[in-house]
Formats: structure tokens, C-alpha cells, sequence
């Protein structure tokens, strides 16, 4: 009984976070120089790093210092695979129109052209993770077709812990 | 009062986003000309792995129109697709259009416009619904440049959009009689938003201006276009409907913006052109084989002037023809029927009401070359 309504306490308190803080969970894929004819090396590897970067600029830009100040406290990018280009971004929902308009308007990340494209938007991490995982497969499908035979075992070792990223996500 | 009703549904059931401002221009050298042929491939590409489900192709002229204006824009064919295209295109349109919600075997549509740049009001009473070279387009736009051309634009010329270039200071005053006008003769106003994106100095011009006509029409009658110049200044449906909100749309009448309103203008310039006065529709019956049902042919299905077209493609004609690394469906013994009959696949999916004269036979003699 004890350990039942231990169980309960805990419950409680993370719906009371979860009521708290509404976040917002888009799931981006990264174009990496849309006019260059199709080369199969990447220009730049991504990483959370240089991609929260380049956001940031561009919130800063667009909406100013105060601007970036509301957002940052929520703003995090959760996921970044470098080989199907995929990205989980979180925000707090006030800061969604304006974090995603900021994104849209990237351009560049470090000295390379890009280009964001929104693939999903859910309120919770659960539904985020689904998506997630449905998208980065289908973009997995499709890199191998495009590398034919030339894909090697650390690309398929890194790809799948990748996917099991998003699976422990929180 | 039935049959109207379930016209509504068929067409809001379908999802479909268009980018109607590609801008088409010639180039003076050959190799010039090649580069812009190859830009442009490669910026429609793009759109249709985005998720666009049409474009339209943009030739702008400045002042008097001559003989030498009629449409010369070539459409892109399949062939130059598959020639530049990776071969991941069909599976990645495929991927994003099932994100989108777009039916997957809708085709990829591709429209010419005319944007023209008025100065006087000469200039504006060229346009009217009597100049044959306005009529070989299926779009045409009208670029005001000072008060009275705008004026006159928005309460006499017979245009379908009124582009207005929002990213320097407006040469004129922007009223809401002029702009509620324009609105009741079915003009839609259009908006680029390929400067919010590029140019940092336009930004500011681009909102501050674009503000006022985004209250005054409240998303009735406009809509949003790229003017990209090149690949990089597409932006996703979504994401551009999201840009709007910067300006005061709500979600739901920016999405409207980018997919019903173009729709309907589309819907609506067509059938200026192919109706007298809205009412009647001239015909040559030929002879053909199957007998046509007297009363459908005089009932005309209102949504049949944009459903198939030339240049229109196919994606499952996408699919048979790129060279395939991995295994995939296999497309080609459907191919190989449709070469002998001569009707695209999506006949056979949506049941049609007139019998098709079928402008694709292009395509399928394409498809029984390869196979």
C-alpha cells in the first residue's frame, strides 16, 4: 500500500512538471547545399553544437537580444544525426512561432548553404519520438539507396545508435 | 444543389500546395541560357521533393506588350528530370507528401505567367480581356508602379494577381476602397517571401509593408509565392505558412494562402479563358470511338480544366524511369500497359466523367521508349 501510493506521489508530481511546462518538439530535416549538383561527401558535419549556433544567430538577428534571452531558457536541440540530416529542436509552445520563423530564415551553418524543412510538430516527447523514429528510418532508406554499395560497417554502426538515441530520448 | 455539395468535398479532401512564382527569364548567349535552364530544373526539383504539388513559371516584361510576348516558356518533360534527378527523388517526394497529407499519385502541375509592369495608364488598358497575347498564358499578373496604375489595376484591368515588390519603399498609397475592389472582381493580391529570407535589409520593407495589406484583406484573396532565384530560397508549404504569421495571418488562413486561394485563382483564371462570359464553353466534338453520353457532355464537371494537363507528372512515371540501385516496386509491367492504351495511371484510379482527349500521350510514348 505504501509502495502504491509512493508510485502515486511520483505520478503526481511529474504531471504537475508536465502541466507546467508545455514544450514543443519539431522534428527538422537540413537540405545541405540546395544548388550544388549532388556530391557525396558533406561539405560539414552537424552537430547539436553548430546547429543551436546557427539558430541563435538567427533569433538574435530576427528578434534581437530579448528575443533570444526568452527563448534560450527553453530552447534546446535534442538530437542531431548527421547521416540522414534529421533534428529534434525543443521549445516552450510561447516561443514556437518565433523560434520556427527564425529557423526557416537560416540560411548557413558555418561557411555552408542550408536550408530547414520542418518534417513534424508534437506537443509531447512521446508522439515526438514516434515521428521521429518513422522519419529518420525513411531517410535511412533512402541514403542507402542513393550510397549504393559504398556504405560501410561504422555508418551502419553509427546509424543505429543513433536510432537507439531518439528511443532513450526524455 | 446534390451534385454540387459533393463536388465540395472531392476538392477540399484534396491537399494541394502551389508555388505560383518561379521566375522564368531567357537568357541572351546559349550558355547562358543553359545555366538558366539548368537553375530552373534544378529549383522545380526542389519544389517537388518539398512537397509542392504545382508551380507556376514567371516571365516578367516592363511597359507595352508586342507579339514577341507570347508565351515561349517551355514546359519541363520528364526526360530532363530524370537526367539531373537523384535517385532518391521518388522516394523522398514520396516521404514528404505522406507527411503533408498529399495524395501521393497527384501530379506535379506546371503553369505559365506573365507578370507585367505598368507605368501609365496606356499601358493598363492593354490590359484587357481582348489582347491575344495574355491569352496564351494561363496566368497573368500586373505590377503596379505608381497611384493611378494601381488604382486602375485594381478597379479595371483583367488580370488575375497584383504583385506588388514590397521590399522597397511603396511608390504609392495603398487604400483599403482600392484594395476591397480588387477583392470583389476576384483579384488576388500576392505576397514573395524569397526577400524575407535573402536579404536582410528587405526584411524590414517586406514586413512593415506587407502588414497593412495582410489587415486590410485579412487572407482573403492572397497569396504567398517564392520569387526564388535559386534552390535555395524554397522554403517547405508549412514553413512559409508559418512565415506569414510574422505578418499577422492566423495558421489557418496562411495555410489557405498557400493552398486553397492558389487553387481556386488557378480554377478561376482557367476558366475566364476557356468560358465566354463564365457560361459557355466551345467544344470540338471529334469522332471517337466510344459514344458520348449526351448528358454529360453538356454538364461539364467544373474541376476538369485543371485535372489533366500538359506537362503534367506523374510520380509512378518518376519512378519507372530512374535507374534503380535497389530493388523497388516493380512499376515496369504497369508501365508497359499504359504505353498500349495510351491513358495515364491516374485514369484508371479516379473514375472520369468525360471522355479524355489524352495530352499525355507524351509521357507514355516516353515510358514505352525506356521500357
Amino acid at each position: 500500500l505504501i509502495y502504491f501510493y509512493f508510485l502515486l506521489q511520483t505520478d503526481l508530481q511529474l504531471w504537475i512538471i508536465m502541466v507546467r511546462f508545455r514544450n514543443r518538439y519539431l522534428v527538422m530535416e537540413i537540405f545541405l547545399d540546395p544548388n550544388k549538383d549532388l556530391a557525396k561527401d558533406d561539405p560539414i558535419i552537424l552537430t547539436a553544437n553548430n546547429v543551436s549556433k546557427a539558430i541563435k544567430d538567427s533569433i538574435r538577428q530576427n528578434f534581437g537580444e530579448c528575443g533570444l534571452a526568452s527563448l534560450i531558457g527553453s530552447f534546446q536541440v535534442t538530437y542531431v544525426n548527421n547521416i540522414t540530416k534529421l533534428c529534434i529542436i525543443r521549445v516552450a509552445r510561447e516561443g514556437l512561432e518565433k523560434l520556427w520563423s527564425s529557423t526557416t530564415m537560416v540560411r548557413s551553418i558555418g561557411q555552408c548553404q542550408v536550408m530547414f524543412n520542418l518534417l513534424d510538430l508534437s506537443g509531447s516527447i512521446r508522439a515526438c519520438k514516434v515521428a521521429a523514429l518513422k522519419c529518420d528510418e525513411a531517410k535511412s532508406e533512402q541514403y542507402k539507396q542513393l550510397m549504393g554499395d559504398n556504405i560501410t560497417p561504422e555508418i551502419t554502426e553509427t546509424m543505429q545508435n543513433c536510432l537507439e538515441k531518439i528511443k532513450i530520448l526524455s | 444543389m446534390p451534385k454540387r455539395r459533393r463536388n465540395d468535398n472531392t476538392q477540399s479532401s484534396k491537399i494541394e500546395f502551389l508555388d505560383l512564382n518561379l521566375p522564368y527569364t531567357i537568357g541572351e548567349s546559349s550558355k547562358a541560357s543553359a545555366t538558366k535552364k539548368k537553375t530552373r530544373l534544378k529549383i522545380v526539383i526542389k519544389a517537388m521533393e518539398l512537397g509542392y504539388t504545382g508551380v507556376a513559371y514567371n516571365h516578367s516584361i516592363k511597359g507595352a506588350m508586342s507579339n514577341s510576348d507570347t508565351c515561349a516558356i517551355s514546359l519541363i518533360p520528364l526526360s530532363s528530370i530524370v537526367q539531373v534527378a537523384p535517385q532518391t527523388l521518388f522516394s523522398s517526394v514520396k516521404f514528404h507528401r505522406e507527411l503533408l497529407n498529399v495524395p501521393v499519385n497527384s501530379p506535379f502541375r506546371q503553369y505559365t505567367r506573365l507578370t507585367v509592369a505598368v507605368d501609365s495608364m496606356i499601358q493598363v488598358a492593354a490590359l484587357n480581356s481582348g489582347n491575344p497575347v495574355l491569352k496564351t498564358y494561363d496566368l497573368v499578373a500586373v505590377k503596379p508602379s505608381n497611384q493611378i496604375t494601381f488604382e486602375q489595376a485594381c478597379k479595371v484591368a483583367e488580370v488575375d494577381i497584383i504583385a506588388i515588390n514590397f521590399s522597397d519603399k511603396l511608390p504609392f498609397r495603398m487604400d483599403f476602397h482600392n484594395v476591397k475592389a480588387a477583392i470583389k472582381r476576384g483579384i488576388y493580391f500576392e505576397i514573395t517571401y524569397s526577400h524575407l529570407i535573402s536579404d536582410i535589409n528587405a526584411r524590414r520593407q517586406m514586413i512593415t509593408n506587407s502588414k497593412l495589406l495582410v489587415e486590410w484583406t485579412r487572407g482573403k484573396n492572397l497569396i504567398f509565392s517564392s520569387a526564388a532565384a535559386s534552390a535555395s530560397e524554397l522554403r517547405g508549404p508549412y514553413d512559409v505558412a508559418n512565415l506569414s504569421s510574422l505578418l499577422g495571418l492566423s495558421m489557418k488562413h496562411a495555410k489557405a494562402a498557400i493552398s486553397k486561394n492558389c487553387r481556386s485563382l488557378l480554377h478561376d483564371s482557367i476558366q475566364k479563358k476557356q468560358y465566354y462570359k463564365n457560361a459557355i464553353k466551345v467544344e470540338r466534338i471529334i469522332s471517337s470511338t466510344k459514344p458520348i453520353d449526351s448528358k454529360e457532355a453538356w454538364f461539364c464537371d467544373g474541376d476538369d480544366h485543371i485535372s489533366s494537363r500538359e506537362g503534367d507528372l506523374l510520380l509512378d512515371d518518376v519512378a519507372t524511369k530512374v535507374p534503380k540501385i535497389s530493388k523497388a516496386i516493380d512499376f515496369a509491367s504497369i508501365a508497359e500497359k499504359i504505353a498500349s492504351n495510351g491513358f495515364p495511371l491516374k485514369d484508371w484510379l479516379s473514375p472520369s466523367k468525360l471522355p479524355k482527349m489524352s495530352k499525355e500521350v507524351n509521357l507514355a510514348s516516353i515510358a514505352e521508349a525506356m521500357v
